[in-house]
């Protein structure tokens, strides 16, 4: 039995438009990550979840049961707020404590929590300090405690590093992925950082326009995009319109791509589609070996290099694909800008988008 | 920006001295010379130092019953006006209906009121022959109560209103998320939060009650005294100028120590704000809600409304029909003989000092502001408050102090006809202060470092980009110091002579005098002065250009 079920959700979100036909499943422990541009609908969707919105149809189930009737404050989730939202008027280990205090545990257990809880998130003897005293880094780390006292059984974060500035997230994310991973509780991630999401993540859900792109891991995803929406998120600058011709190849202008991955439906002839060309595809070859190959190949104007240490970034021009991309090996030695460059497309880094 | 402080020191040293000795000027003469005056009542009679008239007051049962009944009838009258205006604020601060900006309006109108108007109106509307008929409140505590919830309502409702819809909506729902119901979110939560705005508004409801003047004087009629009511009292019907100056003086420190917890709580409702723009609000949906809103709703309209439409149609009911002969009788005259000063020339001299008030404020108003923003951070912190002292000090004092002191040379102004703008002034310029500031602070060094580049004079700075920039704040508080003028009572009772007298103080004599014409007359000025200031109130809403705490 799945952990925790978003079925068929449709939610309508005033000016940002509506989220439509979301379907996730999570098993016990997992950590999911919702990835997306900001307004695409993610936390919207981590708000029904939390039960502070409801979906205009569709269905929250938890352990088998439906949540829909089920107020926030009954359903034991937790929640990080953006910005923390810690209580101005309470101390932090009065923060930490106030979801234990509604909860009706002991005064003695309280303190034991807390404390447990402050050693976990390296804050001890931060107890009775006002929220206002602390740094950004360590108001996310106490909210994190207040969200995980109560030991909940589903954990959401809305965007856990997002108010914090770049050189403390990365070393953040690693604890907070460590203590997430020490408590093994079922959590939703919300990020609009890709990094974010593949550091921390099981599985990724890509999210735009208030629809669901793609769930996957995070090597999957990677690996294998399967859309031009995906892929152009994910940073990949390669992508060619094309069509599906016989025996799994691809027609691209004047050209054949034969990609090395199975194609799904290889009856659909004729059908227009998309190419992802990876960056590292690319090995640039002598006018007399390109003439020599029979397809996966491309030519055009060398525009630009750009040495980046291990290796070169190339930027061309093709008659047929319009600008692209590439990385090549710094030992490679290149034409001078401006000068034709013949290319061998390895059928590895080819993938077919839907 | 201590290059540029410098650049601007070494500019014009001698123009800035002066523009700063007019408020500091006006101040010393004015205000702080009467508070020494005061001073120096209580303590010496003639040149001897003497604690006689002190310990005589403090061993008064007299006394002990009034500042008693000071206490606690500002007590009362704070925690209505909390009971009435939290719920509203609640409705105000969290849904979004129709036409709220409107009620917000009409919700502040009684706050702008002149006293003497507000109890005109309730006599209008509860007193003997008041448009309820069959209860008489008149010279009754539950009076006296109605009359200060509807004056400071809006005290309340704006200022925890703002604080409420800046309050995040996250905390709640973080809340809510650690399994508080919606009960333990708004005690454990909201309620804390809330805190410092509540008891702030509620010390500054508690401060207006208890220098209540007006609303005592007249409502409460003989039977009630208030510490602000007995200095009136003793020094004007009693000659007991000594006592009343030690009456003043704890009067003065009370609100004093008063007014240093309120700013002192401002300034943690400043930094407690948390740095979000407002939630947003929602829409009314369910029967709860729609409840909710239209009982907010009808209070306020019921509430604010039906006191001054008492006032109006009692204005205009003359012997059981609708008649304008209260107004008629106003510019006949013909019970002149009855009065110091006929109602056409309470009129003219009430339009006659707003001008002049609004003349010297809008001058000492712009000068301290000049002077605050340039004196720098340290200097100016500290001139802020001092400029904002008049209005922690009651109107009556500020009469009494003056009438004691400037009457007798080295300066005499006991027959001058600018002694009671100048009052009226010392109230009114702190507000032209507060309009100013926000507005002059707001102009960037560089427009007037790249006026000067392009050439022109310092005067020629401050005429072509400050003022422009400023003139909407300077309107505004222009505004506000004229219909304040208008109907100012404390002050002007006290120092207005017999042939000076204003709109409040005829209708305060109308009101003290019996038959129909005077109650009718006194009923048809207090409509005219009511909307006077209403207008002006509306005028200077849709105009202000500073945030929402506009107290």
């Amino acid at each position: 039995m799945n952990e925790f079920v978003l079925k068929n959700i449709y939610k309508s979100m005033g000016a940002y438009g509506v989220l439509e036909q979301i379907d996730l499943s999570m098993e016990k422990g997992e950590r999911v990550c919702l990835l997306g541009p900001s307004g695409c609908g993610k936390t919207t969707l981590l708000r029904i979840a939390a039960g502070l919105e409801q979906p205009d149809s569709g269905d929250v189930i938890f352990r088998g049961r439906s949540l829909l009737d089920i107020p926030p404050h009954k359903r034991n989730f937790g929640m990080m707020f953006q910005d923390f939202a810690l209580f101005p008027h309470r101390n932090v280990f009065d923060n930490i404590a106030f979801g234990l205090e509604m909860k009706k545990w002991k005064k003695s257990e309280i303190t034991d929590r807390v404390h447990g809880m402050l050693e976990l998130v390296d804050l001890e003897g931060y107890g009775q300090r006002r929220v206002d005293e602390l740094s950004g880094g360590q108001r996310q780390r106490v909210a994190l405690a207040r969200t995980l006292a109560p030991e909940p059984d589903l954990v959401m974060l809305d965007e856990p590093l997002g108010s914090l500035d770049r050189r403390l997230r990365e070393r953040l994310l690693a604890d907070l992925c460590s203590i997430l991973t020490q408590t093994g509780v079922t959590t939703i991630f919300v990020t609009h950082d890709q990094n974010e999401a593949f550091a921390a993540a099981d599985r990724i859900c890509m999210m735009n326009n208030g629809r669901i792109q793609q769930i996957d891991t995070p090597e999957s995803l990677y690996a294998n995009p399967s859309t031009p929406w995906v892929a152009d998120f994910l940073g990949f600058q390669n992508v060619i319109k094309g069509r599906r011709g016989d025996d799994g190849r691809v027609e691209a202008g004047h050209a054949t791509f034969i990609p090395k991955q199975a194609m799904d439906d290889p009856k659909r002839t004729m059908e227009p589609l998309f190419l992802l060309l990876l960056p590292d595809a690319a090995t640039p070859v002598t006018p007399e070996a390109y003439g020599l190959l029979p397809n996966n190949r491309i030519r055009g104007v060398l525009v630009d290099r750009f040495f980046q240490g291990s290796y070169q970034k190339i930027s061309m021009n093709t008659e047929a694909h319009g600008r692209l991309v590439f990385e090549v090996p710094s030992t490679l030695v290149l034409p001078n800008p401006g000068e034709p460059l013949f290319l061998k497309i390895n059928p590895r880094g080819l993938r077919v988008l839907g | 920006m201590d290059r540029i402080d410098v650049v601007r020191k070494g500019a014009r040293p001698i123009p800035r001295l002066a523009v700063a000795l007019v408020p500091l000027g006006f101040l010393g003469i004015f205000y702080f010379y009467p508070l020494g005056g005061i001073f120096h009542r209580s303590f010496f009679s003639g040149e001897i130092f003497s604690m006689a008239t002190l310990l005589d007051l403090a061993t008064s049962r007299r006394m002990a019953g009034i500042v008693w009944f000071t206490f606690w009838q500002a007590g009362i009258s704070t925690l209505l006006t909390l009971l009435c205006a939290l719920p509203c604020a609640y409705v105000m601060a969290n849904f979004d209906f129709k036409a709220k900006k409107l009620i917000m309006t009409l919700a502040t109108i009684p706050f702008v009121l002149p006293t003497i108007v507000v109890a005109a109106a309730f006599q209008a509307l509860a007193g003997e022959n008041g448009l309820v008929g069959g209860i008489n409140l008149e010279h009754s505590i539950a009076m006296i109560f109605l009359a200060h919830v509807f004056y400071n309502f809006s005290v309340v409702l704006r200022i925890t209103t703002g604080f409420w819809s800046f309050l995040r909506q996250e905390m709640g729902e973080a809340a809510a998320m650690l399994g508080a119901t919606p009960g333990q979110v708004f005690f454990k939560v909201t309620l804390p939060l809330l805190r410092p705005a509540i008891l702030a508004s509620a010390i500054l409801v508690f401060i207006f009650c208890f220098s209540s003047f007006g609303v005592i004087l007249v409502l409460g009629g003989p039977g009630f005294s208030t510490v602000e009511v007995e200095i009136y009292r003793q020094a004007a019907h009693l000659f007991n100028l000594p006592g009343a100056a030690v009456l003043s003086l704890f009067q003065i420190c009370f609100t004093f120590g008063m007014m240093w917890i309120y700013t002192t709580l401002q300034k943690r409702i400043t930094t407690f704000i948390p740095q979000s723009q407002s939630h947003a609000l929602k829409p009314v949906n369910t029967l709860k809600e729609k409840l909710m809103v239209a009982s907010c709703v009808g209070f306020i309209l019921v509430f604010c409304l039906s006191p001054m439409a008492a006032l109006v149609v009692k204005s205009l009911v003359f012997d059981g029909s609708l008649s304008l002969a209260f107004y008629r009788e106003l510019f006949q005259n013909t019970s002149g003989s009855l009065f110091y000063v006929s109602p056409v020339d309470a009129v003219e001299n009430s339009l006659v000092f707003a001008a002049a008030t609004l003349a010297l404020a809008v001058v000492i108003g712009v000068c301290a502001a000049s002077t605050i923003q340039r004196t720098g951070k340290r200097i100016g912190a500290f001139l802020d408050p001092i400029f904002m002292l008049p209005l922690s000090t009651s109107a009556v004092t500020l009469g009494f102090g003056i009438i004691i002191t400037l009457d007798k040379p080295p300066l005499n102004l006991r027959t001058s006809v600018m002694l009671v703008p100048i009052a009226h002034t010392l109230v009114a310029f702190p507000f032209v202060v507060r309009s100013v500031l926000p507005a002059i602070s707001s102009i960037p060094a560089s427009l007037r470092e790249a006026a000067s580049l392009l050439g022109a004079t310092p005067a020629r700075v401050w005429f072509h980009v400050d003022l422009p920039i400023m003139a909407r704040a300077i309107t505004a508080g222009a505004v506000f110091a004229f219909t304040m003028s208008l109907g100012e009572f404390g002050a002007t009772l006290f120092i207005a002579r017999p042939e000076y007298s204003t709109m409040p103080v005829a209708i305060y004599r109308f009101l003290g005098q019996p038959g129909t014409m005077n109650y009718g007359q006194a009923m048809a000025v207090s409509s005219m002065l009511m909307l006077v200031t209403a207008v002006g109130f509306l005028f200077i809403e849709r105009f202000r250009s500073f945030g929402d705490r506009g107290f």
